[in-house]
């Protein structure tokens, strides 16, 4: 199987067995043709190799879109050199279809902060374009659209604590068929509260059921998403596979329930490194995954109650 | 309060090695380098004896200065496992308070505490101290001390606020780290001393070096040359090698520089002042004074200690605690994580 074969079949992926061999067959591509990945010689790569290298199976002249995580001043952004937009396409809409269905929906996008160059950007005009109605659309101020008119059901989608700043400024009601999608925290914020409490907020601050706030992971360096529906465990499309490995021995799979870290193998990312060990601290719950927060290195040092039973 | 200091430095001598305590201590030692953590025997017994070292009659008189809080709270406390005797000084602060001690104890550290306030007991001492569940704490307590990073203190947090336990009463410190600041003169001695403040317990603690910073031009050699010296003293913890391996990969990849010791059993890599796992320390050149100081104030709230030889400690900000080159694993019993003055917190709730 070529690589070009796999751009076109990568999201009908079914069996453990079938993804295996996509696996191996980008791999042994990604080694021959990225230089950081050969050199590597371990499976997962540290996400902050996305900062720090050019992480490409190709001339990065020839990126149709270059993704940039967002910044907190003077750190350094991660950047994804994207070959093919049409494979994130492809990627972004396979899990939002799995989810959702296919549409049509209003698709509200509240990302203050959020530069052009950001993959949740990119994911949103996707997104509204392909499955929104006239009334979908970016806002930046804390105040919502219109609510009256909606001529299809809500999806609200905002990062955290943009959303938690939002339901604050309200209070709102939303329709009762409204789901929110709240996309992870921002860096350039401190995390106050749990993602427990944060659901419970945005339920009450937006007039809605818990169960109608819905959550996505994905970041930067990732062309795949997960996404909870409702609840906390987000479950990722068969093309993306999360395991929870030890932060102390990344060769190490921890048991269902056992907290680790997120190593992630996503087939989108067949153009740069698809086997990505992240900063992020989850557990394993049956076909999905809890993400506890963020756990870079430094996180071992000193205490982490995290990595403990509470 | 003077019988339980008598009883407390009593029982921290017989502590000490070959101490009259040394069944008590040895069956301790035994259970917890069983227990799920990154513990060697050298350096828990380089810990026990530090650590018991410090607890005289003087430095506790010293320490308390006479302060009592106005009136007695059951005081919980989430203790960490991260090195050997991780919440010691919390419990006695509480016990020398006269309040109530409610410990949690971590799953990697769960017997070392336990026998200390046993070897208290067999004194003839009633303490009110007891290790619970940590349902236990949180239908109890009436105040709390807890450390770790964010999410963990926001989730701490929250089951405090729900608990109707105020702000005011909790203690939450953050994830830290040491620094160590050179200025190109150290001598075989101070390279010894830091090569203890990066690798003692793995480099696991809260106050462990985790950035060096050097004047451009002067290279590690020096530095690795010790840390394998020390490591021949502490050997590392088997898991050492495996915490490190990816990193290592990870800077040969990306092409930058770095060198670690036989083994993988440290790592030390060059580069920008961010602190990596335990067992890899950054190198962080700096051209002048003025340059090292803006780099470690932008970092200052992440630092729990600053190291440095003791002839350059006035030539930094007066407002920096440094310390001398090796005090990073022997704090003294008064010490302040995060700045803050335990007792205090204790007599002011």
């Amino acid at each position: 199987m070529t690589i070009e074969e796999i751009e076109t079949l990568f999201t009908r992926v079914e069996s453990a067995e079938e993804f295996a061999f996509i696996e191996q067959t980008i791999e042994s591509y990604q080694r021959s043709y990225c230089e950081v990945y050969r050199r590597f010689r371990q499976k997962y790569l540290p996400v902050s190799a996305f900062k720090h290298a050019e992480i490409t199976t190709f001339p990065v002249s020839e990126a149709e879109r270059i993704f940039l995580s967002s910044s907190t001043g003077s750190d350094l952004q991660s950047r994804h050199f994207v070959r093919q937009v049409s494979v994130y396409e492809a990627s972004v809409c396979g899990a939002f279809e799995a989810v959702f269905g296919n549409g049509s929906f209003t698709i509200w996008a509240h990302l203050p902060g959020y530069a052009s160059e950001s993959s949740l950007v990119c994911m949103m005009e996707i997104l509204m374009r392909k499955y929104g109605d006239e009334g979908s659309r970016f806002f930046l101020k804390n105040e919502l659209p219109e609510i009256s008119r909606l001529s299809s059901p809500l999806l609200l989608f905002g990062a955290a604590f943009g959303l938690l700043n939002l339901s604050e400024a309200g209070p709102w009601k939303l329709p009762e068929r409204a789901r929110i999608v709240e996309t992870g925290g921002m860096k350039t914020y401190r995390r106050e509260v749990t993602r427990s409490e944060l659901h419970t907020r945005l339920a009450k601050g937006f007039g809605i059921t818990n169960d109608r706030v819905w959550s996505e992971y994905g970041m930067c360096e990732l062309l795949s998403q997960a996404y909870a529906q409702g609840g906390m465990v987000y479950v990722p499309p068969p093309w993306m596979r999360v395991r929870v490995v030890n932060p102390n021995d990344p060769g190490q799979i921890m048991q269902e329930g056992e907290p680790g870290l997120l190593a992630i193998t996503d087939l989108a990312n067949m153009y740069t490194v698809s086997s990505i060990l992240t900063e992020d601290l989850g557990v394993r719950r049956g076909k999905g995954f809890e993400v506890l927060g963020r756990f870079p290195g430094s996180a071992l040092r000193g205490c982490n109650f995290l990595i403990e039973d509470l | 309060m003077n019988s339980l200091i008598a009883a407390l430095s009593k029982v921290a001598h017989g502590w000490c090695e070959s101490g009259s305590q040394q069944s008590r201590v040895d069956d301790a030692v035994r259970a917890t380098l069983e227990a799920p953590n990154q513990f060697t025997y050298e350096a828990m017994a380089f810990a026990i004896d530090q650590q018991m070292s410090e607890i005289t009659e003087s430095a506790l008189h010293e320490w308390i200065q006479g302060r009592r809080p106005k009136k007695p709270h059951i005081v919980g406390v989430i203790n960490a496992g991260n090195i050997p005797f991780a919440g010691l000084q919390d419990l006695l602060a509480i016990l020398l308070c006269g309040h109530t001690y409610l410990g949690v104890l971590s799953r990697k550290s769960p017997y070392l505490l336990p026998a200390f306030v046993d070897s208290i007991r067999s004194e003839g001492l009633n303490l009110d101290a007891d290790f619970v569940e940590p349902d236990e704490v949180w239908e109890r307590a009436e105040s709390v001390i807890a450390t770790g990073g964010d999410e963990a203190i926001a989730q701490i947090r929250s089951l405090a606020s729900a608990k109707g336990i105020p702000s005011q009463r909790c203690l939450f410190r953050s994830n830290r780290f040491g620094v160590a600041i050179l200025d190109g003169y150290e001598t075989a001695n101070d390279w010894e001393n830091l090569a203890l403040d990066v690798l003692l317990h793995e480099g696991m603690g809260c106050r462990n070096v985790a950035l060096i910073f050097a004047p451009e031009g002067l290279e590690p050699d020096d530095c690795l040359h010790h840390l394998a010296k020390i490591r021949s003293l502490f050997p590392p913890h088997p898991s050492t090698p495996g915490r490190l391996t990816i990193p290592q990969a990870y800077l040969a990849a990306i092409n930058q520089a770095h060198a670690y010791g036989d083994g993988l059993e440290f790592l030390i890599s060059k580069g920008e002042p961010e602190a990596q796992v335990p067992g890899h320390v950054r190198w962080v050149g700096y051209k002048d004074f003025d340059e090292m100081i803006v780099l470690v104030e932008g970092l200052y709230k992440e630092i729990q200690c600053i190291v440095a030889r003791e002839s350059i400690h006035t030539m930094l900000p007066k407002g920096w605690s440094v310390q001398p080159l090796g005090m990073t694993q022997r704090p003294a019993l008064d010490w302040q994580p995060d700045g803050v003055d335990t007792i205090d917190f204790l007599c002011n709730l």
